[in-house]
């Protein structure tokens, strides 16, 4: 034949080529995972070999130069930082976002999305220096030393504050035209097809953003460090200053030897761990989570 | 059914037990739709019989759920769609008279006052991701209803009366959307009878289902005769055939759907005038 297609065998060749090109890709990036996490690991090795695991909580204190290693503290730190961000984000993000697309003009939306696309863009430590200067005071002003849970939390729920209002707004306007018709069409107003309808129907995509932007509050790093007074001890009101995880690995990185160096990177794949039990914990609750 | 020229009587100077009352409960005059300025439906001039079924048939892409959409103005929800002319929706409807016939071409109209009266079903079974009593009760409760009792017993028969009770009754609880298509578009017509309106809008509301599903709502719209004013939008002529006593027949003229007869159920199937529908009802054209 003498068409000017492509032959069955020539199209038959091409797409093998780029099967192997694609599955050298995603080789590529899982390998890359894979081989972060296995280094992690190894690197935590000795740590988790020569201290008895149970020994991070009940060592007296964390004093690594004379083998004293209790991170419970600084794990407490983290979660508390987190789950205060959490509150504070979720709430106002998801509510951003349901303004946003159902309440707000289409240019008063569009105008607050790129708002928020900005926000999200702003490095950490800028987040960082604001607190530092604008929160920090505020928060010292009411009890000192203002360095701690509270000023973290602060930092922190307005640096995710646009994965949550981004996702959520995303999952909403995702939701089926036909159920919004629908709701219409029984007579529902604004509120009523936005709360019960729509998120409902969206539950799926912001919890999904939930669980990345608590992933993002666990690892985040120098913005928190900046702020949260970094003393190691068990967060006991909003205004303590405690020590999270991140931070300790960050301050301490730079001269730790030995059991030491090990116990931190231990500390690195125990974040780790968190992160990724949050994820299969959001898989398994909602199977159908998989398009949001 | 277009024989009542003369412009509607405002009711409101109307004596409520005035015999002359014309039994329509809709009334289009000189309607036309727009998208974004282009005219996509014109000169509709259509009474819409009370407590009849009204089959509204023709070619894709002719108006037809555009018509429909306007009938509880959902065009509302379409950005850049206009109504012009004159459409009218019978005081009749309404379980409390006097206060005239509603112009469903007011920008003050109570849309959820229209909606309530006028409910719809669509092509794609939509239930709620909610439970099943959730689906029944957010309609109720959005229109007042709040009493614990009375929507357990409005709940329990518009399941009834959708034949799902029996099927549903012990998962109330469980989500709609786990239900097969065909019992998931009879959730949604049960949806829509809880609120006890006088009107439905179907729009094509078997085609999405296999046969045997199909026929048992269409079994439904059948037991539905005589209480409810229906328009049903359908491509299956003999469904059309079967459920109508009356049929509207939509066509593509010059460019923009129009309505080119109006009939009878036997009239237009036995006996069309305009050739294009002659066509059509045979199965040869559109
Ligand atoms: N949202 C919209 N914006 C712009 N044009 C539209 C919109 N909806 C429908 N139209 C156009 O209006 C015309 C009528 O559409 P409509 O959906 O009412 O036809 P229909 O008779 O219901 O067709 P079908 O039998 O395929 O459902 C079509 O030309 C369609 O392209
Ligand atoms: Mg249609």
């Amino acid at each position: 034949m003498t068409s000017s297609k492509p032959s069955a065998s020539f199209r038959a060749a091409a797409d093998r080529c780029l099967t192997v090109v694609l599955v050298g890709a995603a080789a590529i990036a899982g390998g890359l995972v894979l081989w972060i996490v296995l280094f992690i690991a190894r690197e935590s090795m000795p740590a988790l070999l020569s201290i008895a695991p149970w020994r991070f909580a009940t060592d007296a204190s964390w004093h690594p130069q004379d083998g004293l290693f209790k991170i419970t503290p600084m794990v407490a730190a983290t979660l508390a930082i987190s789950l205060v961000a959490m509150c504070l984000a979720a709430p106002l993000g998801i509510a951003t976002a349901m303004f946003s697309s159902f309440f707000a003009p289409a240019r008063i939306a569009g105008l607050l999305r790129r708002w928020i696309e900005i926000l999200a863009g702003i490095p950490s430590v800028v987040y960082g220096l604001w607190g530092l200067t604008v929160l920090v005071p505020r928060i010292a002003a009411i009890q000192a030393p203002g360095l701690g849970l509270l000023a973290a939390s602060l930092v922190l729920a307005l640096m995710i504050l646009p994965t949550v209002a981004l996702t959520a707004e995303a999952a909403l306007r995702s939701v089926d035209e036909d159920l919004l018709r629908g709701a219409a069409a029984l007579g529902l107003d604004r509120t009523g097809t936005a709360l019960h309808v729509a998120l409902p129907a969206a539950k799926n995509g912001i919890f999904a953003g939930l669980v990345l932007a608590t992933a993002r509050a666990l690892g985040e790093t120098m913005a928190v460090l900046m702020v949260a007074g970094n003393v190691v001890q068990m967060p006991g009101s909003l205004f303590d200053s405690i020590r999270p995880l991140t931070a300790n690995i960050a301050l301490e990185m730079g001269y730790a030897t030995a059991d030491h160096r090990s116990v931190l990177f231990a500390s690195g794949l125990a974040l780790m761990l968190m992160v990724g039990l949050l994820v299969a914990l959001s898989t398994m609750s909602s199977p159908e989570a998989t398009d949001g | 059914m277009t024989t009542q020229l003369s412009p509607p009587a405002i009711a409101e100077t109307q004596t409520p037990d005035s015999v002359s009352t014309p039994d329509w409960a809709f009334r289009a005059t000189d309607l036309r739709i727009a998208y974004e300025g282009k005219t996509v439906l014109q000169d509709v001039d259509l009474n819409i019989a009370r407590r009849r079924i009204t089959a509204l048939i023709g070619p894709s892409g002719c108006g037809k759920t555009t018509f429909l959409q306007s009938l509880n103005r959902l065009t509302d929800m379409i950005p850049r769609c206009t109504v012009d002319g004159s459409l009218l929706l019978s005081e009749q409807v309404f379980k409390e008279q006097g206060f005239g016939d509603l112009d469903l071409g007011s920008p003050e109209l109570d849309v959820v006052r229209l909606r309530r009266r006028v409910g719809m079903i669509f092509q794609r079974p939509n239930p709620f991701p909610l439970s099943i009593r959730r689906n029944l009760e957010l309609p109720l409760r959005e229109h007042g209803v709040k009493d614990p009792e009375l929507l357990r017993r409005r709940i329990e028969k518009s399941l009834r009366d959708v034949g799902l009770w029996d099927e549903v009754a012990d998962r109330l609880e469980q989500t709609a959307t786990a239900l097969s298509g065909g019992q998931q578009q009879r959730l949604c017509l049960a949806r829509a009878l809880v609120l006890e309106p006088e009107i439905l809008l179907m729009d094509e509301p078997t085609s999405a289902l296999d046969p045997l599903a199909a026929a048992v709502v269409e079994d439904l719209i059948q037991s539905l005769r005589d209480r409810y004013t229906i328009v049903i939008v359908t491509h299956n002529l003999a469904q059309a055939r079967r459920l109508a006593d009356d049929v509207a027949v939509f066509w593509v003229r010059e460019g923009t759907g129009r309505v080119i007869e109006t009939g009878t159920v036997a009239q237009i199937f036995d006996r069309p005038q305009d050739p294009d529908t002659e066509a059509y009802v045979r199965g040869l054209r559109g």
